[in-house]
């Protein structure tokens, strides 16, 4: 087979299709060309491009008005006033916040003076210099000033000075932001005021409290030269009245008739009375006066030898019966051994007649607090008389001797401890005291 | 039965009532009674050397000189050192036994109410002083129930 030659018509089609190929190409790369021309003169602001969603606008923008724009309102949206200056000192800029901190219009100070704006204040004398030192050294100072404005107001400035330089490195100006710190010094300066206050007002309050301790030490100190003297003073021509008296009856005795004999005998009872009462004041008194350290107390060991050193409970034919173990207070001894001893004097001293007293002690605990219980066979106490016995010289029965401060003395010691006592009883049925106190804490005993 | 016994007292009748124990235990001659501070220092110092008293009995309350003074001066002298020494008062307070003690006081007498039971108690007191108990010993003889 031979090969094919195109024939004429053919290859003359075929070249007139290049050839319009050829044209249109010339022309779309013209409009190319042209366009990219454009786009590098920045004559273009915008492109329509195909995306896949569907044509969009993308805008052209040079770098530097880029920059300007995002820094324009970077500038207008901050608090701080800013403010650039030129060497000259004349406002080359004002953002918003300087137009609202200074009560300006931007448009209408700018190639003003700084001056004009605000007169500045250092506050230090030395800031000046400082500053410009700064400045000329490195560039930057930050500190506090004072701006009196053109509109009478003082503020109070937290400042920050840079220096502003072209790209050759030559200082053009001087760029200023200026934080109004007025509120926050005054809300200051009223912190410290009040802080003074306070101060003074403690100050005022310990002198009172120093005042008051120092009176009441007087107070008690001038109790305690008070029982010394009663105890001297007091108990001496009582101690001459019952000795004399005693005297009289035992060395006169044949020469006395006996109304004689009786008058005495009433003498030194009363005067006998009389050194009980004292005697009984004195011990309340120092029950009410004295310091009462607390600690803790085994009561069982403690009723025993309080049995012991009081005789008078264990001979005669009073029955004490303990119901051990007791447990641990936490107490005060010698206050304790008031209590305990006027209580159980007590219960002695009110048997019925002709009966032998009978003297039950037992404790109950509860919530921290012990209860201790004397219960005695005696003649009762009625209820209308179960606080009025504690008060200080009532007496029930007189006849029963006594002064009437022994219960007195049981109530104070024990509210002294942190305590409290009360009765429960029946006439003709006995009397059970109740002593409460604190139990002696753990790790104490 | 002691040499001498000197009571410091300025009260009138607690005078009368020492005086009357001395003597109804007969030893009314032995017993002196001096009523002001500074007289029976003066005393005390006269006798020093030749006849200090084998008892010293001081009130605590004394004009012009304490008992406590004086107990202080005597326990400073050692021509006394063989004295014994009883503080006497009508206070119970154990701050004064304390000072008492803590000066060298041998006794401390609490003044009965019942200038009747004195006898008993100084007889127990010459008799302690009888035996020799040396002046450093501490046993106190109560007149009255101590607290």
């Amino acid at each position: 087979m031979l090969p094919s030659v195109d024939s004429p018509d053919l290859l003359r089609s075929q070249n007139s299709a290049l050839r319009a190929e050829i044209a249109e190409l010339r022309a779309r790369l013209a409009e190319t060309e042209e366009t990219l021309h454009a786009i590098r003169h920045g004559e273009v602001d915008a492109v329509v491009v195909d995306a896949p969603s569907g044509p969009q606008v993308y805008m052209l923008e040079s770098a530097e008005g880029a920059s300007n724009r995002l820094r324009g309102e970077a500038l207008a949206h901050i608090d701080d006033a800013v403010i650039a200056s030129d060497n000259d000192h004349r406002i080359t800029f004002l953002n918003r916040a300087a137009e609202r901190q200074y009560s300006v219009i931007a448009t209408e100070m700018l190639g003003r003076l700084v001056d004009e704006l605000y007169r500045q204040k250092w506050t230090q004398p030395a800031d000046e210099g400082n500053a410009n030192a700064a400045l000329a050294r490195g560039g930057f100072w930050q500190g506090e000033v004072e701006h009196h404005t053109n509109h009478g107001s003082t503020l109070c400035i937290d400042a920050s000075f840079a220096v502003l330089r072209n790209p050759a490195g030559d200082p053009v100006g001087l760029l200023a932001v200026l934080r109004d710190i007025t509120a926050r010094k005054l809300a200051e300066q009223t912190l410290r005021q009040a802080k003074r206050h306070v101060e003074e007002a403690n100050e005022k309050l310990e002198e009172k409290v120093a005042e008051r301790t120092a009176r009441l030490q007087e107070t008690i100190a001038e109790l305690e030269s008070f029982s010394y003297s009663i105890s001297h003073d007091m108990r001496a021509p009582l101690r001459a009245i019952q000795s004399f008296s005693t005297f009289l009856r035992d060395e006169c005795h044949d020469h006395l008739p006996e109304d004689g004999k009786d008058y005495l005998r009433r003498i030194i009872a009363a005067a006998e009375r009389m050194d009980r009462l004292i005697q009984d004041v004195l011990v309340y008194s120092r029950v009410a006066r004295i310091d009462l350290p607390l600690a803790a107390v085994e009561l069982d060991g403690f009723v025993q030898s309080l049995l012991e050193s009081y005789p008078q409970f264990s001979t005669g034919d009073a029955k004490i019966e303990i119901a051990a173990p007791l447990g641990a207070v936490r107490a005060n001894d010698t206050a304790l051994t008031q209590c305990l001893a006027n209580l159980l004097g007590n219960a002695i001293k009110f048997a019925p007649p002709g009966v032998p007293p009978e003297i039950r002690i037992w404790t109950e605990a509860q919530a921290g607090r012990v209860r201790l219980f004397v219960r005695d066979n005696g003649i009762g106490i009625p209820a209308k008389a179960h606080e009025t016995i504690f008060g200080m010289f009532n007496q029930l029965d007189p006849r029963h001797g006594g002064t009437g401060i022994g219960l007195t003395v049981v109530r104070k010691a024990a509210e002294r401890m942190g305590g409290r006592v009360s009765v429960d009883s029946t006439p003709g049925a006995g009397s059970t005291f109740c002593l409460e106190l604190d139990a002696a804490g753990k790790g104490e005993a | 039965m002691p040499a001498s016994v000197l009571y410091v007292e300025d009260d009138a009748n607690d005078a009368f009532f020492m005086q009357r124990a001395f003597n109804r235990l007969n030893h009314g001659d032995a017993l002196r009674i001096v009523s002001d501070g500074l007289e029976a220092l003066r005393v005390l110092e006269s006798r020093s050397e030749s006849d200090p008293p084998a008892l010293l009995l001081l009130d605590v309350k004394l004009p012009s000189c304490g008992g406590i003074d004086i107990l202080q001066w005597v326990r400073s002298r050692p021509a006394f050192a063989a004295t014994a020494v009883a503080i006497m008062t009508s206070s119970t307070q154990t701050t004064d036994v304390e000072l008492a003690a803590r000066h060298g006081a041998n006794a401390y007498l609490v003044k009965p109410s019942n200038a009747g039971t004195l006898e008993g108690v100084i007889s127990a007191l010459l008799d302690l002083c009888e035996s020799g108990a040396p002046a450093a010993s501490r046993l106190p003889v109560a007149g009255n129930r101590l607290p």
